[in-house]
């Protein structure tokens, strides 16, 4: 059973009133008799006491212009219905030092049963972890101010705040935006560190060069006029992971990597893609690619990148590379400089491909024009050396013939 | 212990069989009624709704724990049934905490946890009860065991009814004390009956001696209700293990007089049987021996007579006025420390 | 140091034991003079005599009845039981008679029985072969119930066990038989029963296996990192008593819990841990207690079937990305 707490009729001729300050924060702990909240007539300004002792629930917000007898607010018999601003007032410093004592969850924790943090103010009842809930009691956090990330929408640890989300300031008519904190998952932690593991343990390097893809282009659209006879659906990245992989065969050198004080020279050709997943980035490797048909890259790359979004590659899928792919296109990127991918020695990026004017013959013409960006280790690969092996790229797609020569 | 030469102890079991001093039926009369009177006076007892649990009633059945155990020395071992009182008695269980057991008390020998099947007292070698037909028949081959390991001349002996004959317990013990001439005594009681089916229709075969053969060991049936023949194949038995020369099967034919359990109406037997067997009944019929071969006067007797009844009068008192178990001990010794 | 194998370790185990008392004994099929079914008794015929070293016929009951007189009077046996399939052969001297002699007589005997004996899951033996069974004798009070994972864990947690003055049902895989490890020649090596060990450390995921899965989680644990998933792996290393203490602090770091085991789910000792894990973790845990087991089936004969049928690396880490999403 609660108590309401309405604006009383203070005249008369007392028909509403504006609230303008409270006294007691959402939550608190109320003695009867105690000052909650001022209330303004056209008359005179009055202090409204509480008259039971209670936990305040705040229902009407400041300046909000109220008739006699509307509800302004409940005093609760148990506290739970809104975070107890005691433990905002203590800004607890970590999780773990306030979990408490296994033995001990039992008794102490059986006010978190309390319907009201279960429900939201409609009443469904909220999905939230035994841990999330907790937490968000220590804090001081409404669950239903939370949005969860967990299958279904359940709200789980990683929701909570690691400090109280603050309300907006009492007066603002538009409500500022708080800073939010929340954890790393684990796989934005790992990809933290192999980024930053990369660019410590190599001296990276990233040279440009223009690509005209007509005939490459024109090689695709064969192919896609082809689509029914051969299966698939070849797309610009298999061309272009077929185009490296010849690339690498024709220029060993930068099919390798230091280790230690030896540079590892690998045998053979495989190709990491990057590929966007939810909340991420996964480097899936396409193996021995230089012995792959483009229907078979096809193939396996679709299968890689349907594994990668479902979050069921394995082991091996992930192991092995010495060259990565980036297409930087799919998100509308031009060129960048792509971070290696430790402890491989070089990762070639290829942007949107666009129609731009170019010179040809002293003439300006327009041809479609895509950007490479290839990023080196300049510890074994030297500016020349990767110079050649751009140009080797870009020779093979602009004259994809050529690869015919040492087609087996 | 020393061990003793087989030919010679074979010779002096064979002369000495039937001879009985009157040292000696002093001592055997004694135990006879004594467990006489603790299963009268507990049926009465039961009979009043004063006795917690089952009674198993060994009534009848006296000549045989008191035949067998006078064979043994205080060091060799017994395991019993869930009829084991007769035997816990005549092994050297004192009384009173034995009393106090059956009926569950604090003071008990179990401290009350093992009750009426269960009680044990290692210092007189008594290895327990059982509440499974044919449980305690195993793990004599353990005692056994022990003593080749120990190098010492200690016997076990095992009771059991008929209807453990036909456990598959039995097979494997007998298999292995045979196979491995085990120090053991395996006395089957046979009274007939395996709880309330009359063993004939259990088995093909009647005697439960003749399996011996089986086994390739001594096999022996007796009349269980001749407290002297009991004892003397148990000491023929005893000295052949003690010798090396491997187990016995004693079958000790016998009666007992209540049902499998206090309160069975005993639907599965006559009249005229029951009153056939008490004709044979064992301590009367020890008594008349006595008598008859003047071993000892009837004042000895009756003497003997009044103490059993007094002494087991007062344990049961004791016992019924014992405190019962506290509860919370049901946790303790779940784990030897 | 040298590098023994689980089944060495195992008979080196025994070999200290009874080289230091006189009392330890060994008994079971084929255990003397064709040194073990298995070739986990090989030497100690040899060296301890047909008294301390013996064949028995193929009678498990009286096998473990054996053991359990002996070990009321004044012995400590280790029998033998060949597969644990068979332990419904003998389950009345384990359960009725060794679990209950302490207790019942209120400590005059002590049980100080170890019964060795062996599981042999996806090793395609068929289903007489092939049960882990930990949970009928673990559902018991009075008897202790060890699987080690490890040769280590293996010569430790048996000569433990022999020391031990309580009933011990020592449990140990076929498979694992091979596995080597490094091992203190000089060390009185000793392993508590009753304490579990955190085999890799990991703050993401708290993964608790045994026997023949600890392996397999250590290989899904390094997988998992490289995708920066740190997975805890845990090995109870004794089933009964179990050290929940060590496995609920895992669970207070991690907040997430998955139970890996060769034994089916239903009534099984993963589902006592489940069980555990909610009752004194519950406000630590955020997404339910996750049991990786086989299917409830028995296991037909052949590797192709064990396989399809038990939880391996790939299953792991499919369960572990899940949990984590």
């Amino acid at each position: 059973m609660s108590h309401a707490v309405t604006i009383p009729k203070l005249g008369l001729t007392m028909e509403e009133a504006t609230l303008v300050e409270w006294h007691v924060q959402d939550g608190e702990r109320v003695e009867k008799g105690q000052t909650l909240l001022t209330i303004e007539t056209e008359k005179i300004m009055f202090d409204v006491e509480a008259e039971a002792s209670g936990w305040l629930q705040r229902v009407a917000a400041v300046d909000s212009l109220l008739k006699v007898g509307d509800l302004a607010a409940h005093l609760h018999e148990a506290p739970g219905h809104h975070a107890p601003s005691a433990s905002l007032d203590q800004a607890p410093p970590s999780a773990p030092a306030q979990a408490p004592m296994p033995g001990a969850a039992a008794p102490a924790d059986t006010r978190l049963h309390a319907a009201s943090l279960t429900t939201t103010t409609a009443g469904e009842r909220l999905l939230a972890s035994p841990v999330a809930r907790r937490l968000a009691h220590e804090r001081g956090i409404a669950l239903h101010q939370l949005k969860g990330s967990g299958p279904g929408g359940v709200i789980l640890k990683r929701d909570i705040p690691t400090a109280s989300v603050k309300p907006p300031a009492e007066g603002l008519s538009v409500a500022a935006v708080a800073t939010q904190r929340r954890p790393l998952t684990p796989m934005r932690r790992a990809i933290s560190q192999r980024m930053m593991h990369s660019l410590s343990s190599t001296a990276q390097m990233t040279g440009f060069g223009r690509i005209d893809m007509a005939a490459v282009t024109a090689w695709r659209a064969t192919l896609l006029a082809h689509e029914s006879g051969l299966g698939v659906r070849i797309t610009f990245t298999d061309l272009v992971l077929k185009v490296c992989a010849c690339a690498l065969l024709d220029i060993p050198e930068i099919n390798a990597y230091i280790e230690g004080d030896e540079v590892v020279q690998l045998g053979e050709v495989n190709i990491g893609l990057a590929v966007s997943v939810d909340g991420g980035l996964l480097v899936p490797v396409l193996k021995q690619v230089d012995r792959l048909s483009l229907v078979d890259i096809c193939q396996a790359r679709k299968a890689l990148v349907d594994k990668a979004r479902a979050s069921r590659l394995t082991r091996e899928d992930l192991e092995g590379g010495s060259f990565t792919l980036s297409n930087f296109g799919s998100y509308g990127g031009d060129f960048e400089t792509p971070i290696l991918n430790s402890p491989q020695s070089a990762l070639l990026g290829i942007g949107r491909i666009t129609d731009e004017p170019v010179v040809r013959e002293g003439q300006i013409v327009i041809r479609p024009m895509m950007m490479m960006s290839l990023t080196f280790d300049h510890r074994l690969i030297d500016g020349a050396l990767a110079g050649r092996f751009r140009a080797r790229v870009r020779d093979l797609l602009e004259q994809p013939a050529l690869m015919a020569a040492t087609l087996r | 212990m020393k061990k003793t030469s087989p030919e010679t102890t074979e010779k002096e079991t064979v002369a000495s069989r039937g001879g009985l001093s009157s040292q000696e039926a002093h001592s055997l009369y004694a135990t006879l009624v004594e467990i006489r009177e603790c299963e009268a006076q507990l049926n009465a007892v039961f009979a009043k709704n004063l006795f917690p649990g089952y009674i198993h009633s060994y009534m009848g059945q006296e000549a045989c724990a008191t035949g067998v155990c006078a064979a043994l020395r205080s060091d060799d071992w017994i395991i019993t049934t869930h009829r084991g009182r007769g035997h816990y008695l005549a092994k050297g269980m004192a009384l009173e905490p034995m009393m106090c057991e059956m009926f569950g008390r604090a003071n008990g020998i179990a401290g009350g946890r093992g009750g009426e099947m269960h009680a044990a007292d290692p210092s007189v070698g008594i290895l327990g009860g059982n509440g499974i037909v044919g449980g305690g028949i195993p793990y004599a081959t353990g005692a056994a065991y022990s003593a080749l390991l120990e190098g010492s001349d200690r016997v076990c002996a095992v009771f059991f009814g008929e209807g453990a004959s036909n456990q598959g317990s039995f097979h494997e013990a007998l298999n292995l004390a045979a196979a491995w001439n085990l120090p053991l005594l395996f006395v089957c009681e046979n009274n007939l009956y395996a709880e309330m089916t009359p063993f004939i229709q259990t088995s093909r075969l009647p005697d439960i001696a003749l399996r011996a053969q089986g086994y390739g060991i001594h096999g022996e049936a007796v009349d269980g209700t001749d407290v002297v023949a009991v004892r003397d194949a148990a000491r023929a038995a005893v000295q052949r293990a003690r010798t090396g020369l491997g187990p016995t099967l004693l079958e000790l034919k016998t009666y007992r007089y209540g049902g499998h359990f206090q309160g069975d109406p005993c639907n599965y037997r006559t009249r005229e049987e029951e009153a056939q067997w008490k004709e044979r009944d064992c301590v009367a019929n020890f008594r008349a021996r006595i008598l008859v071969e003047n071993l000892l006067p009837l004042s000895e007797l009756q003497a003997v007579e009044a103490s059993a009844a007094s002494r087991v009068a007062c344990a049961i008192e004791l016992a019924l006025a014992s405190p019962d178990p506290e509860p919370s001990e049901a946790l303790r010794h779940v784990y030897a420390p | 140091m040298t590098s023994k194998t689980y089944c060495w370790a195992i008979i080196d185990a025994m070999r200290e034991e009874m080289e230091r008392d006189t009392n330890v004994f060994l008994i079971g099929e084929d255990v003397a003079a064709a040194g073990g079914a298995f070739g986990a008794s090989r030497g100690l015929h040899k060296a301890f005599g047909p008294l301390r070293v013996r064949d028995t016929p193929i009678s498990e009951e009286v096998i473990v009845g054996l053991g359990v007189g002996a070990a009321m009077t004044g012995k400590r046996p280790i029998v033998e039981i060949m597969f644990m399939d068979f332990f419904g052969l003998c389950l009345d001297q384990i359960v009725n008679q060794a679990a209950k002699m302490h207790y019942l007589y209120q400590g005059m005997f002590k049980m100080p029985l170890v019964i060795r004996t062996s599981v042999a899951t996806e090793m395609g033996i068929g289903p007489h072969h092939s049960q882990s069974l930990e949970a009928w004798v673990g559902h018991v009070p009075g008897l202790k119930v060890v699987m080690p994972s490890t040769p280590r864990d293996a010569k430790g947690l048996l000569k433990s066990a022999i020391r031990d003055d309580n009933p011990v049902i020592f449990i140990e895989h076929l498979a694992l038989h091979k596995l080597k490890e490094e091992i203190d020649d000089d060390e009185d090596l000793l392993i508590p029963l009753g304490k579990a060990d955190i085999k890799r450390p990991g703050r993401d995921l708290t993964v608790v296996a045994t026997g023949l899965m600890v392996g397999k989680a250590l290989q899904a644990a390094q997988t998992l990192a490289g995708e920066g998933i740190e997975m805890e792996v845990i090995d109870p290393r004794t089933i009964s008593p179990l050290d929940m203490d060590t496995l609920v602090a895992s669970v207070i770091r991690t907040n997430r819990a998955m139970v890996v085991s060769s034994a089916h789910k239903p009534f099984g000792f993963s589902s006592e841990v489940a069980a555990e894990l909610q009752e004194r973790a519950f406000f630590h845990l955020d997404c339910p207690v996750r049991r990786l087991t086989p299917p409830f089936t028995p296991q037909p004969f052949g590797k192709g079937f064990e396989k399809f049928l038990h939880p391996d690396v790939d299953s792991i880490i499919k369960a572990a990305r899940e949990m984590l999403r």
